[in-house]
């Protein structure tokens, strides 16, 4: 009795929340992928079922060839190829770090944690201020070296919202391994430095395994994070110059609510969510359990 | 041999602290200069002369004040209502038994896969129908939940022992008092770790609001600094004053909660 009570309190208001918060719009926004629906005008209440329409649009729309293959360097450049790497390569100085006890390390991780607890706008701002042409800290820095100014957004726009991308979210992955690599017994390296492997070998056939899940996981989680990021690179260059550091959420987002075309900005979204998926079906082959 | 080594790698970490930093402290530096002296060459490493003028043209000049006060009610309430709301949840689909709960759990789980940008038109509908337009209410109401705050209390209530549930049924304590005055108290570092994560959430938080806000008064401060942008195109005194006041709480919450800030990110991606 007193447990049926506490089962209502407990998940009714969760399913009910859920259903109105989540599942519904989720519902809602892929049926809208099939339709010609909008946000203003005659289109915004009556719409028409389109069928696989906006799809067979999109792949025909040179913006959205363009948007996917930003998306792809985007995510390749600054979630796997920055944010995992540099957050391994950090997590492992620091582990070295802290297994000699060498003093400061704290202060680094602090550091490092920073980009991350700073509110997304804000960094997209300081990078700006760090890439503008006039005022901007490297042009400075450039300046005091004697060496001409560089148009950081003009001539290199995807390669500075990465760089930007990778200062911001590599804290996480860091943070991911960190803890991970506490979690590896250290009787296996000891055993295996008797066996004469070097640190390479070690990570190779000691930590890489046992973290396997792990790695899967924070994968799955950073490539997702960076697929959907929009404010970064809204604060930086939004989108430009022309449509060279337009992503698939940032294309997404001009469709449905500048354009104002919700049917086709959902179908946008839906083909991303399928992009997440493959991607995590990659990642999850690649490191499956033999 | 090894102590070679370590040199290299303190100096590697240091280098690497520097360049992290050096977004952090030009923002800083320049949120205390004037027009000319920001745009000064060579850079200034420290402020020569420093000014408040950026700080007064945001609170005095533009209501910052206000915006802060929005952001800061809309933060907390999040926070409030996360903790509560989730754990009961995470609590129930640990520990109860009812009708196709792996099958819901699972429906919940795979919504987080799905473009957060799908959720905003749909959202924004719900709102419309309840007259929440508009409203700071509104911004909060569709956020009061989130998937990721029912499965991380899942996962920690079932990592509790059961026996000590057990023998407090058997002494007649309700499922209420079990939950409240056993498995929270139980649970205050996740919970503090979790309200953290919340907070970050929260104040970082810009499409939502932004679709929903229309009046100025009622403007969060992602918002607010948004829109200085095309105000103050290059005066970016005035945009780093407000970004260092814009990313002040968390840092300051940061500083005096490490531990549990660093377990609660380290919990999300370990599971």
């Amino acid at each position: 009795m007193r447990r049926r009570k506490f089962l209502i309190l407990g998940i009714l208001p969760a399913i009910f929340l859920m259903t109105f918060l989540f599942v519904l719009p989720s519902l809602w926004g892929i049926y809208s992928s099939f339709t010609n629906m909008a946000l203003l005008g005659k289109e915004a209440a009556n719409f028409r079922f389109l069928g696989l329409e906006n799809y067979i649009k999109l792949f025909k729309d040179s913006s959205f060839y363009t948007s996917f293959v930003n998306t792809i360097y985007f995510v390749v450049g600054s979630a796997l190829i920055g944010q995992f790497l540099l957050g391994l390569i950090i997590a492992l100085l620091i582990d070295y770090a802290e297994k000699k006890k060498i003093p400061g390390r704290g202060i680094v991780y602090g550091i490092v944690l920073l980009a991350w607890i700073n509110p997304t706008l804000i960094a997209g701002f300081q990078w700006s201020a760090m890439y503008d042409y006039y005022y901007g800290t490297l042009n400075k820095f450039l300046n005091l070296l004697g060496i001409q100014k560089i148009n950081w957004l003009g001539t290199m726009p995807m390669l500075s919202v990465i760089v930007a991308n990778i200062w911001r979210g590599t804290a996480f992955t860091m943070l991911i391994w960190l803890s991970a690599l506490k979690t590896v017994p250290l009787e296996l390296y000891e055993a295996s430095k008797i066996d004469g492997a070097n640190a390479f070998n070690r990570f190779r056939y000691i930590t890489v395994p046992i973290l396997r899940d792990i790695i899967t996981v924070n994968l799955i989680q950073i490539t997702m994070a960076t697929m959907g990021a929009f404010l970064l690179i809204w604060a930086i260059t939004s989108g430009g110059p022309g449509l060279k550091t337009t992503t698939l959420s940032l294309f997404a987002y001009r469709t449905a609510f500048e354009a104002y075309r919700l049917g086709y900005g959902s179908a946008i979204a839906v083909i991303m969510l399928i992009i997440n998926l493959v991607f995590g079906i990659i990642y999850i082959r690649l490191f499956r359990r033999r | 041999m090894n102590k070679i080594s370590d040199k290299i790698i303190i100096l590697l970490l240091i280098l690497g602290a520097i360049i992290m930093f050096i977004p952090y402290w030009f923002m800083m530096i320049i949120s205390f200069e004037t027009i000319e002296e920001a745009s000064a060459i060579p850079p200034h490493f420290i402020p020569l002369n420093p000014v408040l003028d950026n700080y007064k043209e945001i609170f005095i000049k533009l209501d910052f004040g206000r915006y802060f006060l929005n952001s800061l009610f809309v933060t907390l309430s999040l926070v409030f209502s996360q903790i509560i709301l989730c754990s009961l949840a995470g609590y129930a689909f640990a520990r109860l038994y009812f009708p196709f709960k792996n099958v819901l759990f699972l429906i919940f789980l795979s919504v987080i896969m799905l473009p957060g940008i799908v959720l905003l038109i749909p959202r924004y509908l719900i709102i419309k129908q309840l007259g929440w337009v508009n409203t700071l209410t509104g911004v909060i109401l569709l956020e009061i939940f989130s998937e990721f705050g029912i499965f991380l209390y899942r996962q920690h209530f079932l990592s509790l022992p059961i026996e000590m549930e057990e023998a407090a049924i058997v002494d007649g304590a309700s499922f209420w008092r079990i939950f409240w005055q056993i498995m929270m108290p139980l649970s205050k570092p996740i919970t503090l770790s979790f309200g953290l994560l919340v907070f970050i959430y929260g104040w970082n938080l810009f499409l939502w609001p932004l679709i929903v806000i229309t009046s100025p008064e009622k403007r969060t401060l992602p918002i607010a600094i948004a829109l200085l942008q095309g105000q103050y195109f290059s005066n970016w005194g005035v945009i780093m004053a407000s970004g260092v006041i814009a990313s002040l709480p968390p840092i300051i919450l940061f500083l005096f909660t490490q531990k549990s800030f660093i377990e609660g990110i380290a919990f999300s991606g370990l599971k």
